[in-house]
Formats: structure tokens, C-alpha cells, sequence
């Protein structure tokens, strides 16, 4: 992990990206972590980064956990870069296995969030356009669908049924073979 | 909570996407905003692309509809026989099909090849069906109708096709003449495509087994070497990894499998694997065996049987299990003969004017009809 670790601070050396959130808190972050997020990524190769990147979509809170995703997750790209070049193949597994069980136990943590915060998430990653934040966060939330019932799943997720019951028969006769 | 915590649509269609299609059509029950998203054809076409649906064996399941009337539904299930991934690819009136026929008869479901169904609505009304956009396409008429046979053993044959070409004029043939071995099991097996062919089993020939093959290319028949089999009659044919396979259900306690390894040269059967068969008593054996469908996957994954007892067999760990979920079912169930794969849906243009104008599907393999 060393070697990953001074890739990093030389990256951090190199530039340094300032986000603002909705409400004005500022974070500096490498490009490496930065450049995770297409939207950023696309602002900086257009060259429009100074005096920092406005996000008014994303709040402080979620821009903070957002940021600490993308620190782990650039480290892991770093880390595959440098290592591949050091190690023997057979070390070089090693450590690729190891840091891959790492990165997944970081993920699972990172999902112990209540459903507001998930949902903040979500929309965030979308809007930053950060392919593996959204994916894992979509996943979990369709993974707490999967095997649930359409009543169920109102209820979890506080949706009001809007369906005229002439509309919620035909649906049935339409799935039911989904039901059985 | 200063905001309302809900995502936008196109969000929660990226949630969707990621499930298997029982908690899709689930979903769809949800709410109005949700039940949009699972019918719109973009979804439903990227989910398509996502999640290509796993090779399957068709079952036509007869479903009570409001007011006595009964539906027939298309369903897809995965050869795999897992039940989560079944999938229903259409539902229709008995009484009234979804399209508006001259006679009004019901659809009859021919054949599936290439992610599209094609359906026989009446003499010479073709229809193909397009699962995953939900879009229908009717062929050219058939011109056969002015044509009077004067015995039943007379018998025209069209290739209908659901390339560009529509359906042409392709052969007439009498029974008592040498046409006899294609005529006699063409137009109730469904053909079994590969390699540009398609094959079809052996005829009920003493002496050596032969199949029917029909080459796509030059519009040709022709016969190949069958598997080596006691009652040839009861031999099943079947595509699996690429190859071209044999169920053998002649055996009293097994089905013998079969193999042609080495297609273009001069291929030869490789007796593989069987699996353990009881064939149902209070039937006769011949007539038993007529209703048997068989498929299999590239996983290794054979199903075979009917709707009476449908046995998923896996050649790789040799086990067998029931297929419960058609078995409790069995009154209101056929297993049909038919294997779905896949979906050209995918490829570019596949938007509705497309379709409607006869696309060209590239793999395109004709299936063949006869007018009698």
C-alpha cells in the first residue's frame, strides 16, 4: 500500500481541484479524485476549474461522502497502475486480491446510510456522473426490492398508489404470473 | 426533511434495470410513474441489452381471463429452469386475437427464431411478433389462396421467412412420390436451425436413421446421418452449444443423448450422456412421445419432457430435478417445442416503422409452412 500511497501524494503535488457544495463549504481535492466524476472531468479539460467547481445540486453532507468514495476508489486506480510494474505476477494477485476485498468491505460500509442519504447519493453520482457510485448505490436499492411485494415496496418507500384499482387488476392480470 | 425523497425517472429506471424480470413486473403494480417506466420501449429495449433473455423453451399457458373468456400467454422459460428469470412475452384473447384477422381465428404460434415469434392467423395470414418492443408485423399474403388441393396428400410448401424476402413458392410435393421422408415429419416438428440449415428428425424409416435437412442457402433438401437409434421415430432433435444434439426417448428407462461432433465434413454422433427417464404409464408409447419437446443452452443444460412431468437435466454435475413450477400447472400448460433466444433488438434501427416494414434480421432463418 505504500507504494499506492506516495502515487497519490505526488498526484496531490501535481494539481489540486476546489468543489463547493450547495452551501458554500469548499473541499480540495486531487485531480485523481476529482477526474472520477465525468461532469468534473469534462470542466477541467475545458478549463474552467479555477477559483473552484460550484456544485449547487450537492449538499456538504453528501458532497463529503461522495468525496471520501472517490478517494478510496482513485487510490484503487493507482494502486493497480504502480503495483503491476513492481511486483512479480504472483505478488502482484496477491495484492490485487487483497485490495479488492478491502475495496468491497469499504463499499458495504459506505451503504449504511439511511434512505434519505441514499437516495442523496444517487442523485449526486448522477449528476457528477460517477459510473461506480451509481451502480453501487442503484444495486442496493434494487437489491431491497428484489422479492418484495408492489405493497411492500410503497411502503419502504413511501410511494403513494396512484393507480385506479381498474388499472391495478388489468396489471395483475397482466403479471400474475409474477405473483405466483 | 427538507426535500421530498424522490428520484427522478430515468433514475429509477436505472434501479429497474438491474432486476431480474419477476421483480420487474412486480414493479409495474407499484404506480402509475412506475408502471410507465417498465412498458416504455426504451427500457424495455435497453433492459434487452442488459440482460439478453437466457435461452428458453417456450410454454403456452391457457390464463382465465374476465367473463369465462380464457387468454392464451407466451411464456419464456429459461432451459436453466430457473422460474425467477421466466418471462412472459405475450398474452391474448382465445376469442378475439390482438389483431384484427379476416376470420377472427385464433393466433397459432409456429415458430420463434432470432427474438421474434411468428404466428399463423388465418389460410395464408402470417404474422411475426416482436417481444421485446412489443411490435407486430404482418408478411405478405401467402398467394396460395385460389390454389384448390385435390387430395391431402398434395401438399404446397412455402418458405416463410422473417428476413426482407416474405414468403416465396418453394416446393409441391405428393406423398406417394420420394418426397415422401420430407413430407412426412416437416410440418409438425419444428426445425432445429444451425449452421444456415435447418434440420428436422429422422421419418419413422426402417434401416438407417436419417435426418432432413434444408439448406438456407441454395433453398435445397437434403439428408444427413442421424444418431444411431433402435426407434428412430421417437429421436428429438435439439441445438446445443453450437452443436447439433439427439434425444433418443426410444429407452424405457432413459433418454440416450446425442451428439454431431464435426458438422461440415462427415460428421459423426457421439453418444454423450443419458438421463434417467420414466416414461409415464396408462399412455401409449408412441403417442406419449410425440408431445416431448427437448432444448438445450450453452451451459450445459438440457430440459426434456412435457407438461406432465418436464425434467431440467445438468450434464455437468449429472443431476436431475422436476420442473415444479410447469408440473403443478400441467392442465393449464403445453410445452411447445419451441426454443426463444436472444433479441436482434438491440442493432441500431429497431424503431416501429422499421419493423413494420419487414426488417432484414440478420441471422435470419426462415421457417417453413405448408398451405394443404
Amino acid at each position: 500500500m505504500a507504494s499506492a500511497g506516495s502515487g497519490d501524494e505526488k498526484a496531490a503535488a501535481a494539481a489540486m481541484i476546489t468543489l463547493i457544495s450547495s452551501d458554500n463549504e469548499k473541499f480540495e481535492v486531487t485531480e485523481a479524485t476529482a477526474t472520477l466524476s465525468q461532469t468534473i472531468r469534462h470542466m477541467i479539460e475545458d478549463g474552467c476549474t479555477d477559483g473552484g467547481v460550484p456544485l449547487p445540486n450537492v449538499t456538504s453532507k453528501i458532497l463529503a461522502r461522495v468525496i471520501e468514495y472517490c478517494k478510496k476508489h482513485a487510490t484503487a486506480a493507482a494502486g493497480e497502475e504502480g503495483s503491476s510494474s513492481s511486483f512479480s505476477d504472483a505478488a502482484f494477485l496477491e495484492v490485487d486480491r487483497a485490495f479488492l476485498e478491502e475495496l468491497e468491505e469499504f463499499d458495504d460500509a459506505f451503504l449504511e446510510v439511511d434512505r434519505a442519504t441514499l437516495f442523496d447519493l444517487i442523485l449526486a453520482a448522477n449528476y457528477l456522473d460517477i459510473k461506480g457510485l451509481l451502480n453501487l448505490t442503484c444495486q442496493k436499492v434494487a437489491d431491497s426490492v428484489k422479492g418484495k411485494t408492489p405493497e411492500q415496496i410503497r411502503e419502504m418507500y413511501n410511494i403513494v398508489n396512484d393507480l385506479t384499482p381498474e388499472e391495478e387488476a388489468e396489471i395483475r392480470r397482466e403479471t400474475q404470473w409474477a405473483f405466483e | 426533511m427538507e426535500h421530498e425523497h424522490h428520484l427522478p425517472e430515468d433514475t429509477v429506471a436505472e434501479i429497474l434495470l438491474l432486476l431480474p424480470a419477476k421483480a420487474v413486473a412486480r414493479c409495474a403494480a407499484v404506480c402509475k410513474a412506475w408502471r410507465r417506466i417498465t412498458a416504455d420501449p426504451h427500457f424495455l429495449a435497453a433492459r434487452a441489452r442488459r440482460r439478453p433473455h437466457p435461452a428458453s423453451i417456450l410454454l403456452l399457458t391457457y390464463v382465465d381471463a374476465s367473463f369465462g373468456a380464457e387468454d392464451i400467454a407466451v411464456d419464456a422459460l429459461p432451459i436453466s429452469s430457473d422460474d425467477d428469470a421466466r418471462h412472459r412475452l405475450i398474452r391474448y384473447p382465445t376469442a378475439a386475437p390482438p389483431l384484427a384477422t379476416t376470420r377472427q381465428r385464433c393466433l397459432l404460434l409456429l415458430a420463434s427464431c432470432d427474438g421474434v415469434l411468428l404466428f399463423k392467423a388465418d389460410a395464408g395470414v402470417y404474422f411475426l411478433f416482436h417481444p421485446v418492443t412489443r411490435q407486430w408485423a404482418q408478411l405478405p399474403r401467402l398467394p396460395a389462396d385460389g390454389y384448390y388441393t385435390a387430395t391431402l396428400q398434395r401438399r404446397v410448401c412455402y418458405v416463410v421467412s422473417t428476413g426482407a424476402a416474405g414468403p416465396r413458392y418453394l416446393l409441391e410435393l405428393e406423398d406417394v412420390t420420394t418426397g415422401r421422408h420430407i413430407t412426412a415429419r416437416l410440418f409438425v416438428t419444428p426445425p432445429v436451425p444451425l449452421h444456415g440449415s435447418l434440420h428436422w428428425p429422422p421419418a419413422s424409416t426402417a434401416g438407417e436413421t436419417a435426418l432432413t435437412a434444408f439448406d438456407t442457402v441454395s433453398e435445397t433438401f437434403g439428408q444427413m446421418p442421424g444418431p444411431p437409434s433402435r426407434r428412430p421415430w421417437t429421436v428429438k432433435l435439439f441445438e446445443m452449444g453450437g452443436l447439433l444434439a439427439a434425444a433418443d426417448f426410444g429407452g424405457n428407462r432413459h433418454v440416450d443423448l446425442w451428439f454431431l461432433e464435426d458438422y461440415s465434413a462427415a460428421g459423426r454422433w457421439r453418444h454423450r450422456v443419458a438421463s434417467p427417464w420414466q416414461h409415464g404409464r396408462g399412455w401409449p408409447h408412441d403417442i406419449d412421445v410425440c408431445s416431448m419437446a427437448v432444448a438445450g443452452d450453452d451451459d450445459g443444460n438440457v430440459i426434456l419432457g412435457n407438461n406432465e412431468r418436464l425434467l431440467a437435466y445438468d450434464t455437468r454435475s449429472n443431476t436431475v430435478r422436476n420442473v415444479h413450477s410447469v408440473m403443478r400447472r400441467r392442465r393449464s400448460v403445453c410445452v411447445t417445442k419451441l426454443v426463444f433466444k436472444g433479441s436482434p433488438v438491440v442493432r441500431g434501427q429497431h424503431q416501429h416503422a422499421c419493423f413494420a416494414t419487414l426488417p432484414s434480421f440478420s441471422a435470419d432463418f426462415p421457417s417453413i409452412h405448408s398451405r394443404s
